[in-house]
């Protein structure tokens, strides 16, 4: 079984928080956005949503830091995920993680973050724009270009002065 | 299901306290806007001063807010319009009503004055009140970026009033995000009375299902109908500017004050494509798998390098009708309509009653401050909604909306200022179209596109669908622009399912005008038994939305609305159509009358006043409302 990921095209989120209310209804039956581990962060002003997730890293520094072990990479699939029975919630994973991808849960207090829903990742299979992508890593460079080609169409047709 | 509570909140003596909604209120007027007409009918009486401490200003949220059932971010304010002195409601989308439900809320009710300008912050069950000195004339986006920055929280969500509701102009608005408002019936002027700067909410807790599996389910299939709706990747792409278009080429879209229905360089320089050139980023409100907004940028003209989300077809078509031809200026209208608090709608009728005024020479340079009122002389708009904003000069008779402003013109003015109700008409050819004159007519806050418009008559209808709902109705005529038969049952009809969308709640968008072809009552009651765990059918529901349309009628009533005043400008029955498809064409005045009897007798409602008859209301269980129809 080959390693998938999430990818997200940013430019397609419009920023619906369709994902985060879907993540917390999968892993506490609640839609609750406090609750979720795929976040989107806003700014109103600038017209800017941008979403993050974990990104399942190689090296993990959510990993490294935990002081109790209970943070372990998956083998095979290369998911990262808690042991939230052990977890004392101590936040070291919280401080070290660089893409603010992992939390403390606001009712259990353990740590939380992307697990991929178990294979089924419920932002990917909601998102009502297209925005994020389950794939293996041969596929991830594929979306990537077709998220530049579309962008790179729209700025040509913009400077041409077309109508789209 | 964890429904939220109702929270009330006296800004006078800073008590609050919480109720909970009980099975009666949920069944029978369900959420939204059902049970703010409800609180607001109950907790006033008639003749209030809507601009009074004593006057409650009520929002709300309804019971699918915040879950994952389509297009569920929309939120409501009720309250009697300072502009109207009837009925007053007004909705927007954007992320406060979600992030209202997160806290545990479903209602606010609001009374009394604050002694200094105060903001209130909701934080799940914490409530304060917190000084907004610092907030005083600063503009919407800068009220919501401060309020964020004091608090250290981009997820807050704030719902305030800009300069136009604290210099409590008629026609100001409540704005949530950049443009987000609820515009309509001068709610911001209620807000600005009671020194109510801006309401932040944050949410920490969640909203729960009755049964999650049948629920995600009923999303599923309401969420497939709305994908597969013929119309539904266009709506996405162009937003509501789409249907611009259609109401351009079918001689629906009017200028200069319904003057004229034409407009040389339009298909150049206003369709729809013409605008998402400036379109950078899609938007979307809470929860939409539609996302018909648009973050624009221009990039050349005048204009250049203004920024902001928008425009949207109201606010288009009312300041399209005054002149502004070009995208960047109207990107500029919109913006600073925003910023002030403004309501696009009503700015654009406003205006073009004004400018027809000047047209006519009932207003010259010496009323309007200098400034010469020529169709599509942009300056003089910009300057106009600034005056308005703070009641400047001319500004100030504008800021009194269309009766107010007539008023104060003078000299027969109140000819050229078109409204229903006192509530500003969009501007559109009504010569045609009857079903939808019918519905602006007697629409429970005035004048009124949104709430129950009959799409049958429009282009696009799924005929299957509509032969299985009206099936004891003639389909042509139904599908008829010009005819009056069955026009009445049909906008009745649609007035109670516009309801429902507003109601659960569901955006109008995504609900009524593209869904009225696809979904259907039984989506609707599946989502909210399977939500709820109270058992809803497709009955049930049409009660509480005759109910509560009902209800909202009553307070007009009991404020002294009669048969005479459900009726549209005289423009539509004196002066032909001038061009365009339907030229020459008038509303028959006998046939006119003819159809509202039909309406009457298909509400239960007296011909002769348009009251409702005691008999209708002990049968929608509104027994409570037979003693007011004794003091009339």
């Amino acid at each position: 079984m080959k390693t998938k990921k999430l990818v997200i095209d940013a430019n397609r989120c419009k920023g619906c928080l369709t994902c985060e209310i879907m993540c917390s209804f999968f892993h506490d039956q609640v839609f609750s956005t406090d609750r979720a581990r795929i976040h989107i962060l806003k700014d109103d002003e600038a017209g800017v949503d941008a979403p993050i997730v974990c990104r399942q890293c190689s090296k993990p520094a959510c990993l490294t830091v935990c002081p109790e072990k209970v943070i372990s990479k998956d083998s095979v699939t290369g998911i990262v995920s808690v042991d939230e029975i052990i977890c004392s919630g101590c936040g070291e994973c919280v401080e070290a993680c660089s893409y603010g991808a992992m939390a403390l849960h606001p009712d259990t207090g353990v740590a939380i973050k992307c697990d991929v829903c178990g294979g089924n990742p419920q932002c990917v299979e909601h998102c009502p724009h297209g925005a994020i992508f389950f794939a293996e890593p041969a596929k991830i460079n594929t979306i990537k270009r077709e998220g530049l080609r579309r962008e790179i169409v729209e700025r040509v047709l913009q400077g041409r002065g077309e109508r789209r | 299901m964890n429904r939220g509570d109702i929270l009330r909140i006296n800004l006078s003596d800073g008590t609050v306290s919480s109720e909970s909604i009980g099975k009666e209120l949920m069944l029978n007027f369900i959420g939204g806007r059902g049970i703010n007409a409800r609180i607001l009918y109950y907790e006033t009486g008639p003749g209030l001063d809507p601009l009074s401490p004593e006057a409650p200003l009520v929002f709300g949220v309804g019971p699918l807010t915040g879950t994952a059932s389509p297009a569920s971010g929309r939120w409501v304010i009720t309250a009697k319009s300072p502009m109207t002195g009837i009925f007053g409601e007004a909705h927007a989308g954007g992320y406060w009503g979600a992030e209202l439900r997160f806290a545990g809320h479903e209602h606010l009710i609001i009374t009394g004055k604050a002694s200094q300008p105060v903001y209130l912050l909701i934080e799940d069950e914490k409530v304060q009140i917190r000084d907004a000195g610092y907030l005083r004339g600063k503009n919407v986006w800068e009220t919501q970026k401060l309020i964020r920055e004091e608090l250290g929280d981009s997820r807050i969500q704030v719902a305030c009033i800009g300069p136009g509701g604290e210099n409590l102009v008629k026609w100001a608005c409540v704005i949530n995000g950049l443009t987000h408002s609820a515009g309509r019936c001068g709610m911001g002027a209620v807000m600005g009375s009671k020194n109510l700067k801006a309401i932040a909410v944050r949410g920490h807790g969640g909203v729960k299902v009755a049964k999650p599996v049948e629920f995600m389910n009923a999303v599923k299939e309401t969420k497939r109908i709305i994908r597969e709706h013929p119309n539904y990747k266009n709506f996405s792409k162009y937003g509501t500017m789409l249907i611009a278009n259609s109401l351009y080429d079918n001689g629906r879209l009017t200028f200069k004050n319904i003057q004229t229905t034409r407009q040389e360089g339009y298909n150049e320089r206003l369709r729809a494509e013409n605008f998402i050139v400036h379109t950078v980023k899609q938007k979307a409100c809470f929860g939409c798998p539609c996302g018909c907004g648009h973050r624009y940028v221009v990039k050349e003209g005048p204009f250049a390098g203004i920024a902001g989300d928008g425009t949207e077809l109201t606010t288009f078509m009312n300041l399209v009708g005054v002149g502004i031809e070009d995208w960047g200026a109207m990107f500029k209208a919109t913006e600073l309509c925003n910023l002030y608090g403004l309501d696009t709608a009503s700015a654009g009728v406003v205006l073009q009653g004004a400018f027809e005024c000047y047209q006519r020479g009932l207003l010259t340079q010496k009323d309007t401050d200098g400034l010469a009122l020529e169709w599509g002389n942009v300056d003089v708009v910009l300057e106009l909604l600034r005056k308005t904003a703070y009641r400047e000069g001319f500004g100030n008779v504008l800021a009194e909306s269309t009766t107010g402003a007539a008023k104060k013109i003078g000299k027969g003015a109140d000819r050229y200022f078109f409204h229903i109700k006192g509530l500003d008409m969009l501007l559109v050819m009504h010569s045609a179209f009857i079903g939808s004159a019918l519905c602006y007519a007697t629409s429970t806050r005035g004048a009124d596109h949104l709430r129950g418009l009959p799409t049958t008559e429009f282009y696009v209808f799924n005929e299957p669908l509509i032969k299985k709902r009206f099936g004891h109705l003639d389909f042509k005529a139904l599908t008829s622009k010009y005819g009056y038969k069955d026009k009445a049952p049909i906008t009745v009809w649609h007035q109670h399912f516009s309801v429902l969308f507003d109601s659960l709640p569901m955006c109008t968008f995504n609900g009524e005008w593209m869904l009225a072809q696809g979904i259907d009552l039984d989506n609707m009651a599946d989502l909210l038994t399977t939500a709820t765990g109270i058992d809803y059918s497709p009955e049930t529901l049409m009660k509480a939305a005759e109910r509560i349309y009902n209800l909202e009628h009553m307070f007009n009533v009991r404020e002294g609305i009669r048969r005479k005043d459900d009726t549209v400008p005289w423009r539509y029955f004196e002066e032909p159509c001038p061009d365009g498809p339907d030229k020459g064409r008038l509303i028959d005045k006998e046939a006119w009358e003819k159809l509202k009897d039909e309406y009457y007798d298909e509400r239960g409602w007296d011909r002769e006043t348009g009251i409702p008859s005691k008999k209708k209301l002990v049968e929608l269980g509104l027994n409570d409302l037979v003693k007011d129809l004794k003091s009339l």
